[in-house]
């Protein structure tokens, strides 16, 4: 066999080997991240739960705020927002957009709000993940110790300005995005972008006013 | 009790009614013999729903195919291909709407204001280690060799030695299946907590979900699932006169209802339209467990 040939497999396999590496590492890395990111997240949320005196919650009590921040540091709402509305989301204008985001989020913190006394020291185990051709998209599998039960949560997340957000949560298979868009679908197919964000403000509203008559039971 | 195999089998019949939807009649109800096979499969494919729903894909560029690239994601932030092409096949087959909300509504006043209370009620009387411990033996003698026989009709040969080893551990350290021993214990192959049942197994086998079904008192259910109900209540442990297994289900169903009525008051209270929250929710649960 000629020199010259010689030196063109083993430059071409090489070359082979090199980019099967550096992809490989490369998902490695995502995933790491993402991983990483998420943790890290996780843990800083734990410290704070561990740290404050969660008798006598109230919504706009320091910790559910300071909650509030670490969440949104990590989930990204102009994801959210926009996966749940799909394709009409191009219909909104800025102002709508900004709207419907702060109204999920008041939604979303009535509604869960409450759980955060329920908190106990549970603790998310990260599992493995996985992650797209492209890397540019993870799933991270966890589990979390809930009542006795391991209940699986599994966290989408993508690359937003550098940083790994969760863009859908994903409990025992059931997908957040998918539940809402669905409901919005409905929504929309008939309303108005305005009437979607006034639904929304008006849910919060609702469940701000059975969670008052409920403590108000309990007393 | 003989009408039950007939009520599965038109269940299941009218489950995979979607296929006649278009008119066209499957080649083996035809005398015709000239006739060619329909252009559309007779089971729900990919393909058809997406025609179905209007969705602007081509046959070529499937959006079901689950592989790798599971999420792949193109130059439009919003190809999210894998939510919309599965919402789309979870939302439609809801032909019952009407009876299905009325009934969503019904169960909701069982649900939050009857059971709510009167579990409340219950759980004053009975502790908790009661409570837990009812679970259990129910869960060991009567849960156990259904969950046994789903996963051997499924082909888990694994998860059904589990089912098998959990039993016996249970049943003879647990006080008869009192205390959930095995629950601790970790076993060779890695146990998820997945429980198999038979509208599962028929999902397995590729059986359609067939239309949305809200049953009275059940709640969320399907054509299919309602089927694997009906037939789960044949298989043994069977106890005699009849009427006391029914007696036994929703004592054991009435037992553990702050678990069930938590999970449901998380979706709904979550939603922004609760009926069809819970819908989605039902359809995307029992995809999962079908799959893993």
């Amino acid at each position: 066999m000629p020199k010259t040939c010689k030196n063109i497999i083993a430059s071409t396999l090489f070359l082979l080997m090199a980019t099967l590496l550096f992809t490989g590492s490369a998902f490695a890395n995502a995933q790491q991240e993402a991983e990483q990111t998420l943790q890290h997240a996780v843990d800083e949320i734990t410290l704070t739960l561990n740290n404050a005196n969660l008798n006598n919650l109230r919504e706009d009590s320091t910790v559910i705020s300071q909650l509030e921040a670490l969440v949104l540091n990590i989930f990204s709402m102009d994801q959210f927002s926009m996966r749940t509305v799909g394709k009409k989301w191009k219909t909104f204008t800025p102002t709508q957009k900004t709207e419907f985001k702060d109204a999920f989020v008041k939604l979303l913190k009535a509604t869960y709000f409450k759980q955060v006394s329920n908190y106990n020291g549970q603790a998310l185990d990260i599992l493995g993940s996985r992650t797209n051709k492209k890397g540019t998209k993870v799933e991270v599998r966890t589990s979390i110790k809930f009542k006795n039960e391991d209940v699986p949560v599994n966290y989408r997340m993508l690359r937003e300005d550098g940083k790994w957000m969760v863009y859908d949560v994903l409990v025992e298979g059931v997908s957040l995005v998918k539940n809402y868009r669905t409901q919005f679908k409905e929504l929309l197919r008939n309303g108005t972008p305005e009437e979607l964000i006034a639904k929304l403000q008006q849910k919060a509203v609702l469940i701000r006013q059975q969670q008052a008559e409920e403590a108000a039971d309990k007393q | 009790m003989r009408h039950g195999f007939w009520l599965i089998l038109a269940l299941l019949f009218f489950s995979a009614q979607p296929v006649f939807a278009d008119g066209e009649i499957p080649l083996a109800m035809t005398t015709d013999t000239s006739a060619t096979a329909p252009a559309a499969s007779l089971l729900y494919s990919p393909a058809q729903l997406v025609a179905e729903n209007d969705v602007p894909y081509t046959e070529g560029d499937e959006p079901f195919i689950e592989d790798d690239d599971y999420f792949e994601d193109s130059e439009d932030y919003f190809d999210d291909s894998e939510y919309e092409a599965e919402n789309e096949a979870v939302t439609v087959n809801d032909p019952f709407e009407g009876w299905n909300r009325m009934w969503f509504a019904v169960n909701d006043w069982i649900y939050i204001d009857v059971g709510k209370p009167a579990h409340a009620a219950y759980r004053i009387v009975v502790p908790s280690f009661a409570r837990t411990g009812i679970n259990n033996v129910v869960v060991n003698w009567f849960g156990m060799p259904r969950r046994f026989i789903n996963a051997v009709l499924q082909a888990k040969f694994a998860l059904a030695g589990i089912e098998l080893s959990r039993f016996i551990v249970n049943t003879a350290f647990g006080f008869g299946g009192l205390i959930d021993l095995a629950k601790d214990l970790k076993p060779v192959i890695p146990h998820t907590g997945e429980r198999e049942d038979f509208g599962q197994t028929l999902g397995t086998w590729g059986i359609p979900a067939g239309p949305y079904l809200v049953l009275p008192f059940f709640g969320a259910s399907n054509f299919r699932d309602t089927a694997g109900l009906i037939g789960e209540s044949f298989l043994p442990p069977s106890l005699d006169p009849l009427y006391w297994n029914y007696v036994l289900f929703a004592g054991s169903q009435f037992n553990m209802l702050d678990k069930r009525i938590g999970v449901y008051e998380n979706i709904v209270s979550t939603a922004v339209e609760p009926y069809i929250g819970l819908r989605n929710a039902y359809s995307q649960l029992r995809k999962a467990q079908i799959e893993n």
